[in-house]
């Protein structure tokens, strides 16, 4: 089953031409790895797939349905792009609190498991902008999980972590992969990418290729 | 849209934002009562409810319907939150709902800041007895505003509507400065802009002899002779038709929303 599909995807991004005619589809279950050197546009292509950004030309379609006036962004997307993003005066578990009441999916006992999934304790009552950068990263990890989301784009979601963290990671991701969840990530470590990618693509001269 | 309110009022509602909108309702106009009930004569309770309404209150209006519920919002985009809410709801309603609770709960506190010193100056105060009155016979000079006709039919009158026109003054610039916000993506420029328009226009007012027309004395006319009605939403009309321009011109037409917090 095709998740995230790409067609004649072209993108510029401040002036900037970023992705011409890109084709791209990830099938369910799928882990696939995104690579490329700095400003070569991973983030702006997670962020069309979010429908945070829409392509200039081209279709974006997740779950088959498309992106564009009618469906502003996929649901039930579990997302980290650009930074962990937090209320700095609230605690972890009021954070992820907060953004779940948006939905209204989970309770606060999937809250608290998400949590310590990723290695956070639910009641500590520390504010977030006490947290250590590596535990900010475990928070926004957290957020992407906790409500069982079946698409998982993850932008850098390995920075910041701790080497006993990022194998927990992998294995967390990899035990998504087996209950069919499809996962896109970027990482600047290839040892995560090798570990975990079941393909790999290249982002070169505005061209997905496919290196893996 | 309106779980998206119920989940924003609800935010609004922390032990801490409490405090603060009862510093504003009640704090502020009790230290200014305490500044004036001594040193000025008053013949009627509507000189001390007008004169505790002067002064800082005026002073510091555009900031105060700043601090009301923006600092909330300001968090969640400097902080990048709004990225994660985005995942979840559609950012237009979320951004409504914003602009809606904002303008809402500001009008709210300021209604509620004007019609309760209303009521403990008109009804609680005399009990009391804290200001001493002087006899209207001795009274030589007028001290009538633009709402005092309402006064004449009912002082309750009076201070409901006056009120509701406080907030929505309120409301009017606590949403300049979340419009600005959302246009210039510029917080502490946003925030400001408010304040500095303010009192640039009651600078201006005041060198044209026209302080009817000044954004101060048309909120609190207290500081000038009665004047017609129609006067006092002439600047109310300009501030919302640059909130209408702002929204329709910047904020509408937006294809995307890239927070570059």
């Amino acid at each position: 089953m095709e998740m995230i599909k790409l067609e004649q995807v072209t993108k510029g991004y401040q002036g900037n031409p970023l992705f011409a005619d890109v084709d791209l589809t990830i099938q369910k279950g799928d882990i696939v790895g995104i690579t490329g050197p700095n400003g070569s546009g991973k983030s702006v292509l997670f962020k069309m797939i979010c429908g945070f950004i829409h392509p200039d030309a081209g279709t974006i379609t997740v779950r088959n349905e498309q992106l564009g006036p009618t469906r502003r962004f996929p649901e039930n997307v579990g997302v980290i792009i650009d930074r962990p993003g937090y209320i700095a005066h609230k605690s972890g578990f009021e954070n992820l609190k907060q953004l779940a009441a948006i939905r209204k999916v989970i309770t606060d006992a999937d809250i608290e498991q998400a949590m310590r999934t990723v290695g956070l304790q639910p009641g500590n009552r520390q504010k977030v902008k006490q947290y250590s950068l590596g535990m900010k990263q475990k928070l926004a990890i957290a957020q992407a999980i906790m409500e069982q989301q079946d698409i998982l784009i993850l932008d850098e979601a390995f920075n910041a972590l701790d080497h006993d963290s990022v194998l927990r990671l992998r294995e967390l991701l990899l035990s998504f992969k087996k209950e069919g969840k499809t996962i896109i990530l970027t990482s600047h470590n290839q040892q995560d990418i090798d570990a975990l990618c079941d393909s790999v693509y290249r982002i070169n001269q505005g061209q997905l290729e496919q290196v893996g | 849209m309106l779980q998206q309110i119920k989940l924003i009022w609800s935010q609004a509602f922390t032990v801490k934002r409490c405090v603060l909108y009862l510093l504003i309702i009640l704090g502020l106009p009790v230290l200014q009562f305490s500044f004036i009930y001594e040193g000025y004569q008053f013949f009627l309770p509507i000189e001390v409810f007008e004169e505790t309404l002067s002064g800082t209150i005026p002073m510091l209006f555009p900031v105060l319907a700043v601090l009301i519920f923006l600092p909330i919002f300001i968090a969640e985009y400097k902080d990048n939150y709004l990225t994660y809410v985005r995942t979840r709801a559609s950012l237009k309603d979320y951004l409504l709902a914003v602009g809606f609770v904002n303008a809402m709960l500001t009008g709210i506190v300021f209604f509620l800041m004007t019609i309760v010193t209303f009521v403990l100056i008109h009804y609680v105060e005399p009990i009391i007895g804290l200001v001493d009155y002087w006899s209207l016979s001795e009274k030589t000079y007028e001290t009538s505003n633009a709402f005092s006709f309402l006064a004449d039919i009912h002082p309750l009158l009076y201070a409901v509507l006056y009120a509701a026109w406080i907030g929505l003054n309120g409301a009017a610039y606590a949403t300049l400065a979340y419009l600005l916000i959302l246009a210039l993506e510029q917080v502490y420029l946003a925030i400001s802009l408010p304040f500095v328009a303010y009192h640039i226009f009651n600078f201006v007012a005041g060198i044209m002899q026209a302080p009817q027309f000044s954004p101060i004395s048309t909120v609190f006319p207290f500081n000038i002779t009665e004047q017609p009605l129609w006067t006092v939403f002439v600047p109310f009309a300009i501030l919302v038709v640059v909130n209408i321009t702002l929204y329709l011109t910047m904020i509408r037409p937006k294809p995307e929303w890239i927070f570059q917090s």
